[in-house]
């Protein structure tokens, strides 16, 4: 009975899926999102001649494909480990909970009704990476993929039952509860204490040989041997050999599933609890997933008071700042830690010559200039976030422009002012490149205009992203969900592609003329920092102009958007 | 019907959606002091409707007013006289409930906000929740704020969708409190759409019965009853409900005609 009906299941969900998947093509954005998508990975993998090259032995492509998937298995393994180690079980959906739990089922039969679920995927990802194989060439498609599908089933093992083992040691307590975290460093210690001695063994590596001879040494290769005989299944050409080489995996499956059936760890009360995070993540994204301490605010901390009256736009900055403010302190401590790290890595390369507070001051420049494009991106605190809102902020007495206005200058105030600060401090480390020296002379204009660009080029990129949020939503993210699907690397590829074109056409003007005055002021003797400074600020009004001339183009589109009728699904 | 001039007008009202008709050509009025119940089953077009009747989304075809604004012509003014609660709440993920008022206050461009906001809370028993974001509420809250944050301009018109969906016993009595207060006491003129047949009947002055997008029946529950044949005597909504949606007849005509 179980069996026939997992199998339904199986058949069902597997054809349903592949049915959805098929009809979404029928919309054009997921057509081309897929077209796009099929193209980016073709030139990542095929036509990419420095991926996967089928030269040398095949005895030599064996070991570094092998090198490749154990490698990818010690990393998924030990990310899993360390994923499982709050304790939180297995991961199930609502909807298990909801529809399995009830029923006549053991524990033993929903856990083997999930690995069934988990075939689909499984299947899928193994016909895609065979097809990735067959560019190390000497590889057999059949054993690929058959090899990576039992793989799949030991590591689906291996995941659950650690989690089961780690959410029970977390229920009983004592010292076991403070261990749960022993086994993923335990590992990490194993493999990182490995390549240590390795590398002491061949006396450090300076070159990819050496990095190889690294892989090859008795320590690193008997650290990975668990792993890399994993890959081995998928590096068979005929049935006697995968045979043989399959007895490994299935002898991991054979014990670990042995001991899930025979300990029946209970699961219902950790899976009830990750089935709504689970919920809650694909609703919210993982800002759901903060501790409910953090969701009171203890002191009101708006940066500034709202009065009761004004533009409404000012409001909606308010919101915005605040939303910002609001995120998990982690996320800015890690963002902090990137930021700092890539200073002192960049510093101490670029300052072995020339003056060091300079180069750290062009530094600083640099990587605001390269922040100010990928920020726009990643500081969705604006109408991409607002949009599922719309039900709310449409019925209120808003104009368009004054909405959208005031939802891009959110994110651009927040953006402008790290980079003032960055500018700041640029403006003082910055003091002379080689025989020039920067005087106050050129550094106070310097600055300003760097300021004044630095805002219109915010404000025109979060307005490009913004507008296509509202012309083109199925373009682009919307909401905090997360949204998965294979064809949305495609269409976030498009994405880029419209607002990168926007941007160009946006620039072409104000470039030209902020130029032109520049040159003109340099002809007639003004001084050049002086001269390129004047031209900046001519060039960044007029991209603000513009931009603001788009929002106001768009007031019409705001009273006529339906999102209704978009096709947009939050988590399709 | 009453007599007094609408505060709700809507003439005509069509919402299309390629070959799909959402909403088929609505007529209805509500004057001040009126609460009307939209009723139909779950596809009927309640929510498109409603949302077409706040401005959220633009209709096909079709007018509609608000204390006299146009759509067409004073859509913000409008706007600035009816509070719309969804169905489902969508709250601003990182503000708090207070923050959630003051912002809706500012929109309104409200001097008093405090003062009202603290009035509203109290009433649907949010004190104690006004410093949490609304991931700490549960949806019984969210919707609460969602309440307190459309009656904070004092509406002239107000729209809710599902407005009793997750409320506890005690929230559910303060807002049919409210909404009955709102209309007999301040005049306001109120749609409720809702499945739940019972509050229809309780604080409905009006009922329309809406099918497929298209108006099945419209009036008082007394007046729909003397309208129809083939129903028990003193006939609930329910027993209306369903003798209209599964094919009963209308004094020998169908419900649709």
């Amino acid at each position: 009975m179980f069996t026939s009906a997992s199998l339904y299941y199986l058949g069902c969900t597997s054809r349903n899926r592949v049915t959805a998947m098929v009809r979404k093509l029928r919309q054009p954005k997921y057509i081309i999102g897929l077209a796009l998508t099929v193209g980016y990975f073709w030139l990542i993998f095929v036509a990419n001649p420095a991926f996967g090259v089928g030269v040398g032995s095949a005895k030599g492509q064996r070991e570094n494909a092998s090198l490749i998937v154990g490698g990818f298995y010690v990393l998924q393994v030990v990310f899993t480990w360390f994923a499982l180690s709050s304790g939180r079980g297995i991961a199930f959906r609502e909807s298990e909970v909801q529809l399995l739990f009830p029923g006549p089922l053991t524990r033993w039969q929903i856990l083997m009704l999930k690995w069934i679920a988990a075939q689909f995927g499984a299947v899928i990802g193994g016909l895609l990476i065979g097809l990735m194989f067959q560019r190390f060439g000497n590889f057999s498609y059949p054993y690929v993929v058959l090899g990576f599908i039992l793989n799949q089933t030991v590591l689906h093992a291996n995941a659950t039952l650690t989690g089961l083992l780690l959410a029970q040691w977390k229920v009983k307590g004592g010292i076991r509860a403070r261990l749960m975290r022993a086994p993923a460093w335990g590992l990490t210690l194993v493999i990182g204490t490995s390549f240590a001695l390795g590398w002491r063994q061949i006396g450090g590596v300076e070159s990819w040989t050496d990095a190889k001879l690294l892989l090859g040494t008795s320590w690193v290769d008997g650290a990975l041997l668990p792993f890399t005989a994993l890959a081995n299944v998928m590096m068979t050409t005929d049935p006697a050999a995968f045979a043989l080489a399959a007895i490994y995996p299935v002898a991991l499956i054979a014990v670990q599933a042995f001991v899930i059936w025979r300990v029946d760890f209970r699961f219902e009360d950790e899976a009830v609890e990750i089935a709504q995070k689970i919920q809650n993540i694909r609703k919210e994204g993982i800002g759901a997933l903060r501790d409910k301490k953090e969701l009171v605010v203890a002191q009101p901390n708006s940066p500034w008071d709202l009065s009761p009256t004004g533009p409404a736009w000012r409001a909606l900055v308010w919101k915005n700042l605040i939303s910002l403010g609001r995120f998990p302190r982690r996320t800015w401590i890690r963002m902090l830690i990137i930021v700092v790290v890539m200073v002192a890595v960049f510093s101490s390369v670029l300052i072995e010559d020339g003056h060091a507070a300079t180069r750290i001051g062009f530094l600083i420049l640099g990587l605001l200039f390269y922040g100010s494009i990928l920020a726009p991106s990643f500081v969705r605190v604006d109408l991409r976030i607002d949009i599922p809102h719309f039900d709310v902020l449409k019925a209120m007495p808003l104009r368009g422009r004054s909405l959208i206005f005031g939802e891009v200058m959110g994110t651009v105030v927040a953006l402008w002012a790290v980079q003032i600060i960055g500018c700041l401090i640029a403006t003082f480390l910055i003091t002379r490149e080689g025989d020039y020296v920067f005087g106050w002379g050129q550094k106070i204009p310097g600055f300003f205009a760097l300021v004044c660009g630095c805002f219109a080029l915010d404000f025109a990129w979060v307005t490009a992203e913004n507008l296509i949020a509202l012309w083109f939503p199925g373009f682009v993210q919307l909401g905090r969900g997360i949204r998965a699907g294979f064809d949305q690397i495609g269409q976030n590829l498009m994405g880029a592609l419209i607002r990168m074109l926007g941007l160009l056409v946006l620039f072409v003007v104000p470039a030209l003329l902020g130029g032109l005055l520049s040159f003109g002021l340099y002809e007639f003797g003004v001084e050049i920092a002086l001269a390129v400074s004047v031209g900046v600020v001519l060039a960044s009004a007029l991209l603000f102009s513009e931009s603001y001339a788009l929002i106001y183009l768009s007031d019409a589109r705001y009273d006529r958007f339906d999102i209704t009728s978009e096709n947009i699904t939050e988590s399709d | 019907m009453n007599d007094t001039p609408p505060i709700i007008d809507v003439t005509g009202l069509t919402k299309r959606y390629h070959d799909l008709v959402a909403v088929d050509n609505l007529d209805f009025r509500v004057a001040g002091g009126t609460i009307l119940g939209l009723v139909g089953p779950n596809g009927a077009g309640k929510t498109t409707s409603m949302r077409c009747m706040t401005g959220i989304i633009p209709p096909t075809a079709g007018r509609m007013s608000v204390a006299g604004y146009d759509f067409e012509t004073d859509a913000l003014e409008a706007k600035r006289h009816l509070a719309f609660v969804p169905d489902t709440p969508h709250l601003f993920d990182y503000l708090t409930v207070d923050e959630h008022l003051r912002f809706a206050g500012r929109i309104y461009g409200l001097a008093d906000v405090q003062e009202h906001a603290d009035r509203l809370l109290g009433e649907f028993e949010l004190l104690e929740k006004r410093q949490h974001l609304p991931g700490a509420l549960s949806r019984g809250m969210k919707q609460k704020a969602a309440i307190c944050m459309a009656f904070l301009h004092d509406p002239v018109a107000i729209f809710l969708d599902e407005p009793l969906t997750g409320l506890d016993p005690i929230g559910i009595r303060s807002m049919k409190d409210s909404i009955v207060q709102r209309a007999k006491e301040q005049g306001v003129a109120i749609v409720v759409s809702s499945h739940q047949l019972e509050l229809i009947e309780e604080i409905c002055d009006e009922i329309f019965v809406i099918q497929k997008g298209k108006k099945v029946i419209e009036g008082s529950l007394s007046e729909i009853h003397a309208e129809l044949t083939g129903l028990p005597d003193d006939p609930s909504l329910e027993d209306i409900f369903f003798h209209l949606t599964e094919g009963g007849e209308r004094n020998g005509s169908t419900p649709d005609a």
